[in-house]
């Protein structure tokens, strides 16, 4: 909460502050499950909720995540008042203390606990008590009345159940709100306040209890937690002592539900901004801010800056808050907000938010298409009631995405002069707000008494588009046939029936435009001339004109290729394997099929090849610049030259047909007859893959090396076997077993 | 031959006595062995044959190529030929009292001409003393 600097410097809460950090008492992978308590306005003043949690055992714990973990979890208001599961990185404990604080990873909402969920609408009666407790330490301490908080609480001006009828139109009553005390807690407020760290569901858990006899909490939205001593102090300048809002489940008196809570220091007891920017808390509002990273730079709402009227009699006092929270707290009834649709457009009135008259638009929700889930606000703004401390009349928008953990609605301010006040994010008669990204075009028409006429445009700016921004064609050289072309024209938007659009070129003499106006949507028509042009490249751009539409002026690059006739090439036009005889897998080849020049896209080719058995084509035909691919096996063939050629032919194309000669050269492997004996007689691997393919290929033909392709071996080339004495030594282990040998697997194919 | 025959007779006696008394020693009997083929074929162009069960000191063959793993306690070895049923090859063993323990198998058959490998069946060759 954010107040006039106060004299005082909490120098002392500081230095204990800033040595609340411990040491870990508790390893990783521990969860706490309970129920959890939103409060805002830390002592930190960072803009985040604390996330309290009162565990299975009845024990509080202070939830600490890091700015990483808090984005991952989102808004943690949605899960208040609910049982959750905190896994936890880390255990603390401020010295002393029954405070549990945990930096977490990660938070899970468990089974439904009976509250019902977070920020229930605050529509009818919702009322506040007020406790009055006094720590067990000074008991005897009552620095106010009763009669003064039911004051400060009460239903006249500027009590707060006549500020929230105000803010709400009438919707939301508190004028049941209520006082009841004082009750001692049964602890010294060194027991909840332990080194500037507030043990909150503890407080509450203890004033309640302490109250419960004399209070049917059923019977109240919120309970406001009125203590006779401070609490905290913000641990950055002013300084300041510090109250807290947010919200928690209890089950008390029948009712298991969320309540609304706040945690009011006794300097604060007279304080309306504090008291109502907190009760915002307990209906749920986050803060609100401008642009520029600060919580509490907006004065266009209690939930941020707060301090904008002094009244000589009752002090502070606080404006509106903004349209966002309003429709929060479910206080626009239907047709008070108008939701524009993704193409829209109206004009229609909107009332200010403070006294509005009744019936019309009290805000607009305008969605941003480029990033889904955000929107914009719009809301009326005049100095009146509680708003007559605002920086002056104007319409505002907001720019709001629900997803944050705090400011979820920010000041739209186009000048980004770090001033979301001044007249850069106010928006008044004659001035229009345009979002060219999501093509939202806001116009101030006029002011009237209670607010202004306005006219929205979404998805409606008068725009032009092309159905291309460029074209290509081509031609044959020679060709003298014109050529017509031809794109659509869209003319969308507000008054696009009635736009005319014009077209020009840039002279190129081969470019005639056959169609260069039009009203509305249409098509653009040109004409290409080929006549008289050499092969080359010719480019002219057409520019096409609509006065004040988005887009305008719209250039088309057009661009005439003229071409040779087509050709077609094949490289390489010769190929050569050479492959061992007995070889039984298939050597897969290719040569690129090139065509070229005019219709070389669509021209087809096909190949052939004479009728060599030795040679398949895989691939023998296709259209434009492909590969050709065929394969050859020399499985059968002896050893020798052998050569096919392959035709490769491209209707009406200059080089076809194409012959590429393939060379299949089938070598006998060299056969060293002693390794081959030897492997024969021993078992012992001695003669290559290759060489047993060919020894079987050449010889009995029955997949497997052995005697009989050996004797063939010899009979073939006329040698005799080498005598004993002539072969190397080797072992034979007595009653081992020569074994043919098996064919190795056969290759797969290259 | 007939003085060869008495010879042989006379040393076989000379066993027969030593064995007799139950002291002497049997003297080794180092010589040649005839590898004698039996073949259900004849169209047999070579073998593989396995020689186990004790030493064998050389071999040739009569008529036939040989290839020969280095010879020691058995050997396998190559015959190529036109080969038929007999005499096929000439172990020198250095005992040849002993020729009950050896074992010859014959491995692998294949046929002249067409090179076909051979059904086993039928094939033996046994030790004979010349």
């Amino acid at each position: 909460m954010t107040r006039p600097p106060l004299p005082l410097l909490f120098a002392s809460a500081l230095l204990v502050a800033t040595s609340l950090i411990g040491s870990p008492l508790v390893g990783q992978g521990q969860s706490v499950t309970g129920r959890l308590t939103v409060v805002w306005d830390g002592a930190s003043g960072g803009p985040e909720p604390a996330i309290m949690l009162t565990d299975d055992q009845g024990r509080s714990w202070s939830l600490q995540a890091d700015s990483a973990t808090r984005r991952r979890l989102g808004p943690v208001t949605r899960w208040a008042g609910q049982r959750v599961r905190a896994d936890v990185a880390a255990v603390l404990r401020p010295q002393g203390g029954r405070l549990r604080t945990a930096r977490v990873r990660s938070l899970v909402p468990m089974a439904a606990f009976g509250a019902q969920a977070a920020s229930p609408p605050a529509v009818g009666a919702v009322p506040w008590v007020t406790l009055l407790c006094k720590f067990a330490d000074v008991p005897t301490y009552e620095p106010f009345t009763p009669a003064v908080v039911a004051t400060v609480m009460g239903l006249t001006y500027p009590g707060a159940a006549d500020f929230f009828r105000q803010l709400s139109d009438g919707v939301a009553d508190l004028s049941g709100n209520a006082v009841a005390g004082w009750f001692v807690l049964p602890a010294p407020r060194s027991a909840y306040v332990i080194q500037n760290n507030v043990d909150f569901t503890r407080l509450l858990n203890d004033c309640t209890s302490a109250a419960d006899a004399q209070v049917d909490f059923s019977q109240y939205y919120g309970i406001n937690l009125q203590f006779n001593q401070a609490l905290d102090v913000r641990t950055t300048p002013p300084y300041d002592q510090l109250s807290h809002g947010g919200q928690s489940g209890l089950a008390i008196d029948g009712v298991n539900r969320l309540f609304g809570v706040t945690w009011l220091a006794d300097l604060h007891v007279r304080n309306y901004v504090v008291i109502t920017h907190e009760m915002g808390h307990g209906f749920g509002w986050p803060h609100s801010s401008g642009p520029y990273g600060q919580t509490y730079d907006s004065r266009w709402d209690l939930m941020s800056v707060g301090y904008l009227y002094f009244d000589a009699v009752f002090g502070w006092l606080g404006v509106h808050t903004i349209a966002y929270h309003k429709d929060i707290a479910g206080w626009y009834a239907p047709g008070q907000v108008y939701a524009a649709a993704s193409r829209d457009s109206v004009q229609l009135t909107l009332e200010r938010s403070a006294l509005p008259p009744p019936g019309n638009v009290r805000m607009i929700r305008i969605p941003l298409p480029s990033e889904p889930g955000k929107f914009y606000t719009v809301e009326a703004r005049k100095l009146a009631g509680y708003d007559r401390g605002l920086p002056g009349d104007a319409l505002i928008l907001h720019k709001v995405d629900p997803t944050l953990g705090d400011r979820q609605a920010q000041v739209v301010d186009p000048d980004d002069n770090g001033d979301p006040n001044d007249d850069g994010a106010m928006w008044v008669p004659g001035e229009s707000f345009h979002d060219v990204a999501n093509d939202v075009l806001l116009t101030v028409l006029g002011s009237t008494a209670t607010g202004y006429q306005v006219e929205l445009e979404v998805g409606n700016t008068l725009t032009l588009l092309a159905g291309a921004a460029s074209r290509l064609d081509s031609a044959l050289v020679g060709d003298v046939a014109p050529r017509a072309d031809s794109l659509p024209l869209t003319l969308r938007g507000r008054n696009s029936g009635a736009t005319s659009w014009a077209a020009t070129h840039g002279g190129g003499a081969w470019l005639t435009l056959s169609t260069a106006a039009g009203q509305a949507s249409g098509m653009l028509r040109w004409i290409r001339d080929p006549t008289g042009l050499g092969v080359g490249s010719y480019i002219d751009t057409i520019t096409v004109t609509a006065a004040g539409a988005l887009g305008s002026p719209l250039r088309i690059l057009d661009t005439l290729q003229i071409l040779g006739p087509l050709s077609v090439a094949v490289t390489p036009l010769s190929h050569r394997d050479s492959l061992p005889q007995g070889m039984t897998g298939v050597q897969t080849d290719s040569a690129a099929v090139m065509l070229a020049s005019f219709g070389s896209d669509t021209a087809k080719w096909s190949a052939t090849h004479t009728s060599a058995a030795w040679l398949t084509l895989a691939t023998a035909n296709g259209v434009g610049s492909g590969f050709l691919r065929w394969s050859v096996a020399p499985a059968g063939l002896g050893s020798g030259l052998y050569v096919d050629t392959i035709v490769v032919t491209a209707a009406g194309a200059l080089g076809s047909p194409v012959r590429l000669v393939d060379t299949l050269q089938v070598y006998e492997p060299t056969i060293d007859l002693a390794c081959a004996e030897r492997e024969l007689m021993t078992g012992i691997s001695c003669l290559t893959s290759v060489e047993l393919d060919y020894l079987d290929a050449t010889g009995n033909h029955d997949q497997v090396c052995n005697l009989g392709d050996l004797l063939a071996y010899l009979d073939r080339k006329g040698l005799t076997l080498i005598p004993p004495g002539l072969l190397k030594s080797s072992t034979v282990e007595s009653g081992s077993r020569a074994r043919p040998h098996p064919r190795p697997p056969r290759r797969p194919s290259p | 031959m007939r003085l060869r025959e008495l010879f042989r007779l006379a040393l076989i006696a000379g066993v027969s006595l030593s064995c007799g008394d139950g002291t002497g020693t049997v003297l080794p009997d180092p010589g040649p062995v005839n590898l004698v083929l039996t073949t259900p074929n004849n169209s047999d162009g070579a073998l593989l044959l396995d020689i186990t069960g004790g030493a064998v000191t050389s071999v040739q063959t009569q008529g036939y190529e040989l290839a020969a793993t280095p010879p020691g306690t058995g050997l396998r070895m190559l015959v190529r030929g036109n080969l038929v049923a007999g005499p096929i090859a000439t172990l020198i063993v250095p005992d040849r009292h002993k020729l009950g323990k050896y074992t010859v198998t014959v491995l692998q058959a294949a046929a002249r001409g067409t090179y076909q490998q051979l059904p086993l069946a039928g094939y033996a060759v046994r030790l004979a003393v010349p």
